[in-house]
């Protein structure tokens, strides 16, 4: 009686567990895919909120390049046709995006927003250090018409030589090229860090030559 | 007739030294309206001069904005887009 008894506790037991995996199942592989597609959508929402912000940073890019006034018109039109290729690119990869479903391939391409186009990396860095540059170039025109002082004439060419070859240095890096090429950037930022010190140095010897000149 | 041709010289003579003292006093430097001008003209200059001594040094302390610009952009961290996985 009593190993009957014990049969059917076993058995009940064995029907209940059965019972839960097969109503447990397709519960869980249900929420396993909305998870999985819930990340998706996130991960895209994501990606294609990064493209969005470079190319906004790109568009500002543009606008900054197009009013500095001592580049060649050459650097000039080379340097917005590689901003425009670029957000082109980058609104082309927001429409594969937005239409893939795998996520492996998802995952190639919200890669590749940071690996390939390297728009914070690089071309930030460019059109900043081409924008102070041209900052420089122009007090260099101004500081050299207020001054007959050779001395302070010789500072004043060597910043302006400084600040022209970190333009022309950077004018021709690719993202391609990155990061090997970021010592360029910074080997050019130091070169204008080094063209402003002699810039603000002739500045102090001008005033000096005014002060002297008005004290005779 | 004798007499009238006097009359014509001290004329002459006479006009030619108002003529003479006339220059003298429009060209001379001493004159308020000359210093006058001339005063103006040095002021103009020295605005001028201030105007742009002071353009070039707000043009220097301006490249501080732009060296931080760069110094920024060469710093900035990538937001990693693959922080959701």
């Amino acid at each position: 009686m009593k190993k009957n008894i014990f049969k059917i506790i076993i058995f009940t037991i064995c029907i209940l567990l059965v019972g839960s995996i097969v109503v447990a199942s397709p519960i869980t592989q249900s929420e396993k895919a909305a998870a999985a597609a819930a990340l998706i959508s996130k991960q895209k929402t994501r990606a294609i909120e990064e493209i969005n912000r470079r190319v906004v940073s790109l568009n500002k890019a543009i606008d900054k390049v197009n009013v500095v006034k001592k580049i060649t018109n050459d650097q000039k039109n080379a340097l917005v046709a590689q901003v425009q290729a670029e957000k082109l690119v980058l609104q082309q990869l927001k429409e594969k995006i937005n239409t893939d479903v795998d996520k492996d391939v998802l995952l190639i391409d919200r890669k590749t927003i940071v690996q390939k186009y390297r728009t914070f990396a690089l071309f930030e860095p460019r059109i900043a250090i081409i924008t102070y540059a041209d900052k420089i170039l122009n007090l260099v025109n101004l500081m050299d018409a207020e001054t007959t002082d050779d001395n302070v004439k010789i500072k004043i060419i060597e910043a302006k030589n400084k600040a022209q070859k970190a333009i022309d240095d950077v004018s021709i890096l690719t993202p391609e090229g990155y990061p090997g090429n970021r010592s360029v950037l910074l080997a050019s930022r130091d070169l204008l860090t080094a063209a402003r010190q002699q810039l603000n140095e002739a500045r102090v010897m001008m005033k000096q030559t005014i002060n002297s000149s008005v004290s005779e | 007739m004798e007499n009238n041709k006097d009359w014509l010289y001290v004329g002459l003579a006479t006009l030619t030294i108002i003529g003479i003292i006339g220059f003298s006093i429009l060209n001379n430097p001493n004159t308020d309206r000359s210093t006058q001008l001339k005063g103006q003209t040095q002021n103009q200059a020295t605005i001028e001069q201030t105007a742009q001594s002071a353009d070039i040094d707000t043009l220097l302390n301006d490249l501080d904005f732009q060296e931080n610009q760069v110094n920024q952009s060469l710093n900035d961290e990538p937001i990693d887009v693959l922080s959701d996985d």
